[in-house]
């Protein structure tokens, strides 16, 4: 014969204090493991997204980042000439140059000013480029002093909604399009007119700092390289957009990966204990109880079931709970230094639906076996011992 | 203590259930102790930063780089006592993880900037006179196992190439905090092999005469160099450090708040178990109370009882923490000041003890308020 | 020699007079003990009997300083109990009074020994003292050989006389029992009265008990019952 499940219900009512506490402290696990995790698929979307295999960077021998490198106009039309380039319809090879520069905006979280990275490029940038997306607005147009700013950039700083004015080296910016790259690096930048950037930063036309080039196959990227080594005119570097972006966020990767492994491993240790403890606390305390249901007859594997339902019902509640407590945080915009450009970078939590039911079931494995040892216990003990128990 | 073996027998009632706990304080106090290493790691060069030096830097940005020519101007500026640069060099030794900062520096003046890294004289001269001479700091020199005489190649990301230095001097601290991995070697010998860059150093660092002149010489030199085409930033060494711990962003933010949350939720956890254990007890301490224990005894009892969970648990946390940054830098090599200081450590203890206290307090005072009468009739 | 109706001049070892005890449950008063005396002299065995509800444990609780009268003073040995603080009530059980309770109530995590060394903590006493002390109560009661046993090791009757053993240790003026047989059977119930009673007799230790059994009360000089709020005096023994 089970136990009637509202003899559970009413338990859970019947000790108020004792199953709130239970009930927070997991939800307070699932919290910070939702969180953890959010942090950690945010960053690895940024960089698994950033940057694709065919497209090719290239830099100035020795630039460790954009913003150093030098490109002139001569050397810009002798690469796009050079094989292996992918070419638009009308036959033009698809290169885009690009202006680098970092300029002080407003950190709406750390109140300070910090670096972000400014790109100057040509508007046909975007067919270099595809996985851009325009989110919000349109793209800047030709000879307007314009932004497309990235998303993470949007919530990093101040002033950097649609719409909005924004000072740059003494001129007026308006802000006309938020754009989104698969949670690449790129969502941290400002972009605007190659042409007015040039001019509002008093360099000259004929100078960029970088390239990108689109090639026909990744496959081709050797045969390119050796093509850039080879040439006397140009003294670049190629690399793939894909390892540059990697080389750029080393730091940062190993610092996140790192620190975030070690704090969660510690914190999820910690979070088991607690949540362990709790459980079994309300439950050793009650093999006397328990004790008296088997001697009014119940059977060993209806108290068990008991026990279990009991811990379930509370896992459960902890689990939702931590969820809803974790949810407001998706899409929160975690930000840090780039080291190599020394501008920041950002990326967002992502909360998904499976996460969620990850939690919740984390805190089911959790609360359910913390149960199990107590009700082991509770059968092990014939209920005329357990009744004079103390 | 002739009550000590009240506490023991109490202690060891419910092995489970003290484990359980004696780990709730391990891992909290395990994590703090990882979150103050990673706390000073961030903040370690807030906390070496002379108060009478001044970090000049490109406006712009600190990548970009200052005209060499700057040296003899900066000297002239009244107020200033010694001047020295360095310049970026970014190559890495056999592989890029293994990260540590190589630094071409104004070998004759650094040092006398620097007065924190002693490096034995005679060392020092060696390197002086060879041109291809480096300077290291004992923790790197340690982590490699570099002696004195080695020859050292570091391949060089930014110039390009393999480049060879011979090992001449070994500098150490004087503080903990201090950084002891940089490799440093002469400005000149970078200056001769790059083949563009030239005439350009990386950012200067002024000594001040004394701390009170660092606000006046630093806006002496941004306005010397104002509307020159490379424009200077200048900050105490101090609010460069913030200025760059700012940068670093939320994340440590969000570690620092994650780690907060848990080691509430922990704490509230002990507490709870303690207060069930007291509820669970209080027959016993009933009968303590009719044999005529006071109220005042028993309070200290069971607060005892909860300072014995959190010092035992709690210390053997933070000790593990403590070692764990004994072994050295997680990251390989990014942040070259991961420690647990002793401040820190004594916080922890403070912490170890308040909430030792904290979580005892309320079942302490069940015990104190509990009526003989009420309880036995419980029974 | 016992006295109920409070006119003993002469000081006794314990003079109630005049105890009224009233429980307040919301609205509804309920009047316990009304003008109780009594007077007990030293070296005394008695025994309370009376209906459940009546007021006994009522009556031992006050007398050995665990609650408060809502009127009416206690004086043991000269000491005003009923007007001392609970500090210092909880010091004076401490030196005064033996409690022996029906469920036994020792702590379970202790041993047979370290349960009868408790009272003793409370003392100056050296741990070599206490030991001779602790071993002295372990044999007058006869549970020596099971001295390191725990509670849940030793059998209801065993427990008696381990806890009987704690209420002497110390030496105390009087020993309040609440129904010390009520949870034993038959033969260990013989067995801890006949305990009790030589305690009274050969040490000359005033015990004042409460119970419900006649076989067990036969075993006091006096009987009194509880009737309405205050003694009546029963069989007199001697
Ligand atoms: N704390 C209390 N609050 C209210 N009423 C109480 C309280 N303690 C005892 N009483 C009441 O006082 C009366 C006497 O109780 P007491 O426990 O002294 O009786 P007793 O003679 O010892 O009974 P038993 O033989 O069943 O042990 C009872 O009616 C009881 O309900
Ligand atoms: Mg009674």
């Amino acid at each position: 014969m089970p136990v009637p499940y509202t003899y559970s219900l009413n338990s859970i009512k019947a000790r108020k204090s004792s199953s709130a506490i239970a009930i927070l402290c997991i939800a307070g696990v699932v919290c910070v493991f939702i969180v953890v995790m959010a942090m950690a698929n945010g960053f690895n979307k940024m960089l698994k997204s950033t940057g694709s295999e065919d497209n090719v960077i290239i830099l100035r021998k020795g630039s460790s980042a954009e913003m150093m490198s030098i490109i002139s106009k001569e050397q810009y039309k002798a690469v796009g000439d050079i094989m292996f380039i992918k070419r638009d319809s009308e036959g033009n090879p698809l290169v885009s140059p690009e202006v680098v520069v970092v300029a002080p905006f407003f950190h709406k979280s750390t109140k300070t000013n910090a670096l972000g990275q400014v790109r100057g490029v040509l508007p046909s940038a975007l067919k270099v480029h595809p996985q851009v997306k325009i989110i919000k607005g349109r793209f800047f147009n030709e000879g307007m002093y314009e932004f497309v700013v990235g998303k993470n950039a949007a919530n990093m700083y101040e002033g950097l909604e649609l719409g909005k004015e924004i000072n740059l080296g003494g001129r007026k910016f308006k802000v006309s399009g938020i754009m989104e790259s698969g949670g690449s690096l790129y969502e941290s930048e400002i972009w605007c007119d190659l042409k007015l950037l040039q001019e509002t930063y008093k360099r000259p036309l004929n100078v960029f700092s970088t390239m990108f080039v689109k090639l026909n196959s990744k496959n081709d990227f050797l045969k390119f390289k050796e093509m850039i080594d080879k040439d006397p005119r140009l003294n670049f570097d190629a690399k793939t957009e894909k390892s540059f972006f990697e080389e750029q966020s080393r730091v940062v990767t190993t610092l996140i990966r790192v620190l975030g492994f070690l704090v969660a491993a510690v914190m999820a240790v910690g979070a088991v204990f607690a949540a362990f403890n709790t459980i079994y606390t309300s439950f050793a305390s009650r093999v006397k109880e328990l004790a008296t249901l088997r001697a009014i007859g119940f059977s060993q594997e209806s108290v068990i079931g008991t026990i279990l339902f009991e811990s379930f019902i509370l896992s459960l509640s902890g689990g939702i709970l931590g969820c809803l407590i974790s949810l407001p945080l998706d899409n929160f915009s975690a930000s840090t230094l780039n080291f190599q450009s020394f501008s920041q970078v950002a990326f967002s939590f992502d909360i998904s639906l499976k996460l969620l039911l990850e939690g919740i079931l984390f805190a089911l494995v959790i609360g359910v076996s913390a149960g199990f040892i107590p009700a082991i216990r509770s059968t092990k003990l014939k209920p005329a011992q357990a009744l004079r128990e103390t | 203590m002739k009550y000590l073996f009240l506490l023991k027998a109490n202690i060891k009632r419910k092995k489970i259930r003290t484990f359980l706990t004696l780990g709730s304080y391990f891992a909290a106090f395990l994590l703090f102790g990882l979150l103050a290493a990673i706390q000073s790691a961030f903040h370690q060069g807030v906390d070496v930063a002379g108060a009478n030096r001044l970090v000049v830097a490109n406006k712009t940005s600190l990548i970009m780089p200052l005209p060499l020519s700057y040296k003899e101007k900066i000297a002239q500026i009244s107020g200033g006592k010694n001047v020295t640069f360095a310049s970026w060099f970014g190559g890495y030794y056999q592989d890029p993880k293994n990260f540590f900062a190589q630094m071409a520096v104004d070998s004759e003046t650094y040092f006398d900037v620097y007065k924190e890294f002693k490096v034995d004289k005679n060392q020092f001269l060696n390197f002086l006179k060879d041109r291809q001479g480096c300077v290291i700091g004992k923790k790197t020199a340690e982590k490699y196992g570099f002696k004195i005489g080695d020859r050292i190649p570091i391949i060089a990301s930014i110039w390009g190439g393999v480049w060879e230095f011979n090992l001449r001097a070994i500098y150490t601290g004087t503080k903990p905090e201090d950084d002891l991995t940089q490799f440093l070697f002469h400005a000149s010998y970078l200056e001769e092999r790059r083949a563009w860059g030239k005439g350009m150093v990386g950012w200067y660092i002024v000594e001040t005469k004394s701390p009170d002149l660092t606000y006046s010489v630093s806006k002496e030199i941004d306005r010397k160099f104002s509307n020159s085409s490379y424009e200077t930033k200048t900050d105490t060494e101090k609010a460069f450090a913030l200025g760059f711990v700012k940068q670093i962003g939320n994340i440590e933010l969000i570690i620092l708040s994650i780690g907060a949350i848990v080691f509430v939720t922990l704490l509230l956890v002990t507490s709870n178990t303690m207060e069930i254990s007291v509820r669970e007890r209080s027959g016993e301490i009933a009968v303590l109370k009719t044999i005529g224990f006071s109220d005042k005894l028993l309070y200290f009892l069971t607060i005892s009882e909860s300072l014995f969970y959190s010092l035992s648990g709690g210390l053997l946390g933070m000790l593990t923490a403590k070692l764990f940054t004994l072994k050295g830098d997680p990251t390989g090599g990014f942040l070259p000041a991961f420690y647990v200081s002793s401040n820190q450590f004594a916080l922890g203890m403070f912490l170890i003890i308040f909430f030792g206290f904290l979580s005892g307090a309320l079942p302490a005072y069940r015990v104190y308020k509990l009526k003989i009468v009420d309880a036995l009739g419980r029974i | 020699m016992v006295n109920v109706n409070g006119k003993n001049g002469a000081r006794s070892l314990i003079q109630a007079r005049n105890l009224d005890k009233i429980y307040t449950r919301g609205e509804e008063e309920i009047h316990c003990l009304s003008g109780l005396n009594l007077d007990v002299e030293k070296g005394e065995f008695i025994a309370f009997m009376g209906p459940s509800g009546s007021g006994k444990t009522t009556l031992l609780n006050l007398l050995g300083g665990l609650d408060k009268p809502t009127r009416g003073s206690i004086v043991a040995n000269d000491i005003e109990i009923t007007s001392l603080s609970e500090n210092m009530l909880a010091q004076w059980r401490a030196e005064n009074v033996g409690f022996v309770f029906q469920m036994y109530n020792l702590l379970p995590v202790l041993t047979a020994y370290q349960n009868v060394e408790i009272p003793l903590l409370l003392t100056s006493l050296s741990k070599k003292e206490r030991e001779e002390h602790i071993m002295a109560a372990l044999e007058l009661t006869n549970i020596v050989d099971r001295k390191d046993h725990y509670p849940s090791q030793l059998s209801g009757g065993q427990q008696q006389r381990v806890s009987i053993a704690r209420a002497i240790v110390s030496n105390p003026l009087f020993l309040l029992c609440d129904e010390p047989t009520g949870d034993l059977d038959r033969k260990s119930g013989d067995e801890v009265m006949t305990l009790l009673k030589n305690l009274s007799e050969q040490l000359n230790i005033t015990v004042l008990m409460v119970t419900h059994d006649p076989k067990a009360a036969e075993a006091a000089d006096t009987i009194l019952h509880l009737e309405k709020g205050v003694l009546i005096e029963g069989k007199t023994v001697k």
